[in-house]
């Protein structure tokens, strides 16, 4: 597993963890009505502690760091990431105008939750897009046969 | 001129003729108090969706294909430098209001997709006059 992949891991678990308690929290404060709070404080944790597993991943050692197949996986990954920030600020652009209708308003807090939101956006697909490429690469690596096995056939 | 720096030039000329056209539309539309609005959101939601899926799901190749490899780089350079340009602006655009009017107050619906419309419209502006720019500083340099 190199750097990226480990990256992608750290962040894909620390905020699908963070999204479930988020979930949680709003369902039971608003079935059972109890305070969310815990539940966002434990998020918050998930995510910190995310974040610091980010930073403290140490670079690949060896000579040739990435290659070819590791570039473009790395920039078919910010594509996902930014189709997925297209696809988000539409949706929060303009579902407000569908909910509240044409004279309604909401607060000034929306714009910068719509800046973060778009962040998270980008990095949660973009670590997605790179653990399925990859992914996908071992699993077409594994059942592709080797060259020795081709040799095999053809004698 | 090649054909990189006339779909710039397409493009430049198109995302301000359709911004401008669009723009003063819905000006004269809000002025006028003109009901229905909703309508015109879904539709302008609709299209934005489905351009890019359709242009994913039925492009034969990509346009870089086209393209040699000092034009590739110029091109390469000038989409890095629309991200940036993008990111800065739409930071600011989302920013600016909250530091103006205060987490307490609030805003018009119809901001949002201002907001929305004039990133993208930023993003392809910056992208078709970095790529002239560039075309341009290259020629004069031979």
């Amino acid at each position: 597993m190199n750097r990226n992949q480990k990256i992608s891991l750290y962040l894909v678990v620390s905020m699908s963890l963070a999204g479930a308690l988020l979930i949680a929290g709003l369902a039971t404060h608003h079935f059972a009505g109890v305070s969310s709070r815990p539940f966002v404080y434990v998020a918050a944790l998930a995510m910190a502690v995310g974040v610091v597993l980010v930073f403290r991943t140490k670079p690949d050692g060896g000579a040739v760091v990435s290659d070819e197949r590791d570039k473009l996986i790395e920039k078919n990954a910010h594509l996902a990431g930014f189709g997925a920030v297209y696809l988000f600020v539409i949706v929060a652009s303009f579902a407000p105008i569908a909910i509240l209708g044409e004279n309604g308003s909401v607060p000034a807090n929306w714009c910068p939750a719509l800046l973060i939101g778009a962040g998270f956006c980008q990095a949660y697909a973009q670590s997605w897009a790179i653990l399925i490429q990859y992914g996908r690469d071992t699993e077409s690596r594994r059942h592709t046969p080797g060259p020795a096995a081709g040799k095999g056939e053809t004698q | 001129m090649s054909k990189l720096q006339k779909a710039a030039w397409f493009n430049l000329a198109m995302g301000t003729g359709c911004t401008l056209l669009t723009g003063a539309f819905f000006a004269f539309l809000t002025r006028t108090n003109a009901r229905g609005l909703v309508y015109v959101a879904i539709s302008l939601v609709s299209a934005c969706v489905l351009t890019p899926v359709f242009y994913m799901l039925y492009r034969r190749k990509s346009l870089e294909s086209g393209f040699d490899e000092r034009e590739k780089a110029i091109y390469k350079r000038a989409f890095a430098l629309s991200a940036w340009i993008l990111m800065v602006f739409l930071a600011g655009i989302c920013i600016v209001p909250f530091f103006f009017l205060g987490g307490q107050n609030v805003i018009r619906v119809y901001y949002l997709p201002l907001i929305f419309l004039s990133t993208l419209f930023v993003a392809q502006f910056a992208h078709s006059m970095a790529i002239l720019v560039q075309c341009e500083l290259e020629d004069d340099h031979g």
